[in-house]
């Protein structure tokens, strides 16, 4: 597998677009030669009943299911809707919106589109190129056209599934029609998930009756597929502290053991998975409720004891305005009453708080089910995954900073951090999945250079891309930018890039720790100061990646702004078109939390 | 036959005189560490990198590098400074170092737990007050010792001034410290070496002067020993000593310690010839490729006393006369006060294991702090990692003993036994420290 990976680049001439390719690449990467001969039969039979196929790519697919997602919620309500119109006979096209064509829209018949919404109410970054098209002049009629948008998002936020409600009015305005009216659901968004995609499969039913559909027989080879609502169960391998006792963030490297048939991953990708609550914020809650942890509660189909649902399945430590909202109906306390009625001031309340705070601020009666239903499912958290499947088959590697923080004369932990790095012992189990995220990869040709910027936790995913490259043999120029507190305490996998520049993989590590020195020095202070090399790379073809927190990464943008216009005599208007005409090409990949 | 130089010789040749990469070691932020090459040249430069020992494992673990600090150790001819050096030794003590100031039996200090980051401030600070590090480590000529001698003062004054010039005469001519450290202008080519050569000595080497009767030196322990020889005060000469040296390595019995033999008597206007015709002999016979067997007292014992003093009277363009008689009756510092022939008081303080220090027990650190603020005189740093208070005034000298006093400086109950002690400072540190 390796020799057919490597050879990629002298492929002969073939049909396949690059990121085709790439694709076929990913799929078969990690098979073995029976598996190969298998696949190449598997394929073959399929162009033989389809022998349209290589126009079909051109031609327009009668229904296509595009998904936007940041998460991976948008892309798993996605997958399944797709499921169950396959299951039906019908053949959706699943596409992620950065592979979309948006010029292709005007030969769409049928366009379903899960979308979610990021900070202050923009699209996924995958769906930018789809929404400067429609904002741009080159649109064309959309008449012909059929749509329906779920729209996922945050109803503490203002902007609530905004980027939903924008799509929704850029395809109305160029005349398409709606085959359902737009759905809005929550965090807690299973539910009107499950019922959209009903609605959805009935109305597609009526417009396209099943025998105009085109049906490709394929069966799933897979016996299980692991995902949200199957997890993987992997076991704790080990777990350490990697910051010094003195430094001001505990962060963990954690390593998990997976079934490398059942869990295959790509360098960038994250993990998601699910955690237990702390038992004693458990026992607290019941204490103070004054319910049984015997007593029963169902949860959709299930039955099981009210500790169960609390410790597994129900939301505790990310406190929801709604839940505040439906815990204060219960109460008589006006302060809470008019608490509920002012979004602001609730989204402060929540900022630190967890459940137990409003439990034992605001005492009510309730019900073991009532406190159940007012609860919201435990959502799964992501981690980037910090470790290359190519060099290391069988483990997933995280990178896990324990949130902490003492509120309201309490001290409060992370649900997952908490239970990840302080209460899960080796060998214990956590029910795990991977998240794919497609706009951040290594680059296709080895010899592209990668510009790696990363402040804590966010350095992880470089880990997995220099893994990788190390385990390929790749030898291209690499540059890490990294920023943390302090330089003795916490520099994470400090030897691990001493050792790849020992090797030649790292050719340049730039540092910023900001409690080091007076100046507080953060990575795009660094980025700007090392401003000409930087550019220099990035007119050698590099790739930019970017990961960690928000206004980390908003400040990174700054200083690449101001680079370009120091460094690549740009003005403002076109250093902003130079940044992004790099993001369009793949040159510019961010992850941000 | 296949015989290998040691490696340390092809990282000195390929150094351009002592600069090796130091300056891109410095600029890494990604190491608290030099090069490895570096690291050796570095001790050309007065200092050693060193890891907490105690933390190796845990940081491994960590996914970080050991916790490396440096150890910079002052050149201090005679281990004399003045109040005014000491204020800014304690200040660079506490911003740069790790909050001490350690005494050491070559009569100078040093500085433990420098940050990589902090070793050019640091040299710059104690360049201000005329101190550098040239040589105190590395294969150089190391710091000159001369007998601290509080009860002759005038004598003590005309000999040091012979250890700084046999100290200034024998400090390697590059330019690299200035350089690196010192921000001056870098040489454009054409720099040499003259007394050693690309490739310096083959290893340490140690210069001391003793004034009978007193051997606090312990001169026949240096590579190359002085022994004054004083008549009505004034100095005639020095008895010249050649070939000493206490070390071994453990389970090697082709090491040995040695006595240093005596070559004869030189009036002192041959002393610096003199010196530099035993340092080139050494440079020219020592061994190059055993490290162990690279010191001065190896070469003699190859090449002969006879054939060495030979040699060295050769390259000196001297003669050595016979060497006169000498006596020595003591070794080791005279705690409290002593009165010089000229009526000005000493003061040795007894510094244990040279650690100076503010700890919950006695604030040494800040009382010496407070002595130079008022002192008049000069400190000089013993051969016993003791401290002497020179030159004080009889008017000043109950307030100086009171400072003293109040920094648990000077203490009326200490065994014979803590006095006579000496002590390396070991764990976690030192590389060569046994736990």
């Amino acid at each position: 597998m390796e020799v057919a990976f490597q050879n990629r680049e002298r492929v002969p001439q073939h049909p396949l677009d690059d990121l085709q390719l790439t694709r076929l690449q990913q799929a078969i990467d990690g098979l073995n030669s029976d598996q190969l001969v298998w696949a190449s039969g598997y394929l073959a039979a399929l162009a033989a009943y389809q022998p349209k196929l290589k126009q079909a790519a051109n031609e327009s697919p009668a229904l296509t299911l595009l998904y936007a997602t940041q998460s991976g919620n948008a892309r798993s309500v996605a997958e399944q809707l797709a499921d169950r119109l396959q299951a039906s006979g019908y053949a959706p096209r699943l596409v992620s919106a950065e592979n979309y064509r948006p010029r292709d829209l005007s030969k769409e018949k049928l366009l379903i589109v899960v979308i979610s919404t990021q900070g202050e109410g923009e699209p996924p970054e995958s769906a930018y190129g789809l929404f400067s098209y429609l904002q741009g002049k080159k649109t064309s009629s959309l008449s012909d056209l059929r749509y329906a948008i779920f729209a996922l998002g945050d109803s503490s936020y203002d902007q609530y599934c905004q980027a939903g409600k924008t799509l929704e009015q850029l395809l109305d305005a160029q005349g398409a029609k709606r085959l359902l009216d737009r759905v809005d659901a929550d965090v807690d968004y299973q539910p009107e998930a499950e019922n959209w995609q009903q609605q959805i499969h009935s109305a597609v039913k009526q417009h396209q009756p099943e025998e105009q559909a085109r049906v490709i027989p394929l069966q799933r080879s897979a016996p299980v597929r692991h995902d949200r609502n199957n997890p993987y169960q992997a076991e704790l391998l080990e777990r350490r502290r990697i910051t010094t006792d003195d430094a001001l963030s505990e962060v963990h490297h954690l390593s998990l053991e997976i079934d490398p048939q059942l869990i295959q991953f790509q360098p960038g990708d994250a993990l998601g998975l699910y955690f237990r609550n702390d038992p004693a914020m458990i026992d607290e809650l019941l204490s103070i409720t004054g319910l049984s942890c015997e007593a029963k509660v169902t949860l959709g189909d299930d039955e099981m004891s009210l500790s169960r649902a609390l410790c597994e399945r129900l939301e505790l430590t990310q406190l929801h305005p709604s839940v505040v909202r439906a815990w204060s109906s219960l109460t008589d306390d006006h302060r809470l009453h008019a608490l509920s009625e002012n979004i602001e001031q609730l989204r402060k309340f929540v900022s630190d708080r967890q459940l137990i705070d409003l439990v034992s601020t605001f005492p009510a009666d309730v019900d073991a089910q009532g406190l159940v239903k007012l609860l919201h499912h435990q959502q799964s958290r992501l981690y980037s995954i910090a470790s290359s499947q190519h060099a290391i088959e069988d483990e997933i590697h995280l990178t896990v900073a324990t949130l902490q923080y003492q509120s309201h004369d309490r001290n409060h932990l992370g649900g997952a951090s908490g239970d990840l790095t302080r209460r899960i012992e080796e060998t214990d189990r956590v029910g795990v999945y991977v998240v794919e995220n497609p706009s951040f990869r290594l680059p296709t040709s080895p010899d592209t250079p990668m510009i790696m910027v990363g402040a804590g936790t966010g350095i992880a995913p470089y880990r997995a891309f220099l893994q990788q490259q190390e385990s390929l043999g790749v030898h291209g120029r690499n540059w890490l930018v990294f920023g943390n507190r302090h330089f003795h305490r916490d520099f994470l996998y400090q030897t691990d890039w001493l050792n790849y520049r020992k090797s030649g993989l790292l050719e340049r590590i730039s540092l910023a720790f900001s409690r080091d020195n007076q100046e507080r020095t953060y990575v795009q202070a660094r980025l700007y100061e090392e401003g000409a090399e930087l550019y220099h790379w990035l007119q050698e073809g590099a790739h930019l990646y970017v990961c960690g927190g928000v206004e980390m990464e908003r400040g990174v943008y700054q200083s690449l702004l101001a680079i370009a216009q120091t460094h690549g005599g740009h003005d403002d208007a076109s250093a902003a078109e130079y940044i992004e005409s790099l993001r369009i090409q793949g040159r510019y990949q961010r992850d941000v939390y | 036959m296949d015989i290998k130089l040691n490696p340390n010789e092809l990282i000195k040749a390929n150094s351009r005189y002592l600069r090796g990469t130091l300056k891109q070691s410095m600029a890494d932020q990604a190491s608290g560490a030099l090069s490895a090459d570096d690291a050796q040249i570095s001790k050309f430069h007065g200092f050693y990198e060193q890891d907490d020992r105690d933390l190796r494992l845990t940081r491994q673990q960590q996914f970080l590098e050991p916790y490396y600090s440096f150890m910079l150790r002052a050149r201090l001819p005679g281990g004399v400074c003045t109040p005014q050096q000491w204020l800014t030794i304690d200040t660079v003590g506490r911003d740069l170092g790790n909050g001490t100031i350690r005494l050491t039996t070559r009569q100078t200090f040093q500085y433990h737990g420098i940050l990589k980051a902090n070793l050019k401030p640091l040299i710059k600070r104690i360049n201000q007050v005329m101190i550098d590090s040239i040589g105190g480590c590395g294969d150089v000529n190391r710091n000159v010792l001369c007998n601290p001698n509080p009860e002759d003062s005038s004598l003590h004054q005309e000999v040091h001034l012979w250890a700084k010039r046999i100290s200034e005469h024998l400090l390697p001519k590059t330019r690299a410290y200035h350089e690196i450290w010192l921000d001056g202008e870098a040489v454009a080519g054409g720099e040499t070496e003259p007394l050693y050569g690309e490739t310096y000595l083959p290893r340490k080497f140690k210069t001391a002067i003793a004034i009978p009767p007193h051997n606090d030196v312990d001169v026949y322990t240096n590579d190359l020993g002085f022994v004054a020889i004083t008549e009505a005060d004034q100095l005639l000469g020095f008895n010249v000593l050649a070939g000493g040296g206490m070390g071994t390595t453990h389970e090697d019995n082709t090491t040995f310690p040695r006595l240093a033999d005596e070559l004869g008597f030189i009036p002192p206007e041959h002393t610096l010839a003199v010196a530099e015709a035993v340092v080139a002999v050494q440079r020219d016979f020592g061994d190059r490729i055993s490290r162990r067997h690279a010191r001065l007292k190896y070469t003699i014992e190859r090449m002969g006393v006879t054939a060495f003093k030979a040699e060295v009277e050769k390259r000196a363009g001297i003669l050595f006369e016979t060497a006169k008689p000498v006596s020595f009756t003591s070794q080791g510092d005279r705690y409290g006060w002593v009165e010089d022939n000229r009526g000005q008081w000493h003061l040795t303080l007894y510094i244990e294991n040279g650690r100076i220090a503010d700890t919950p027990e006695a604030t040494l650190m800040s009382g010496l702090r407070e002595i130079a603020g008022i002192h008049q005189g000069d400190f000089r740093i013993t051969p016993n990692q003791n401290l002497i208070v020179a030159r004080v005034p009889k008017a000043q000298k109950d307030r100086i003993e009171q400072l003293a006093r109040q920094h648990g400086l000077l203490s009326d109950h200490r065994s014979p036994t803590r006095l006579a002690s000496i002590a390396c400072v070991a764990l976690p540190t030192c590389p060569q420290g046994n736990g």
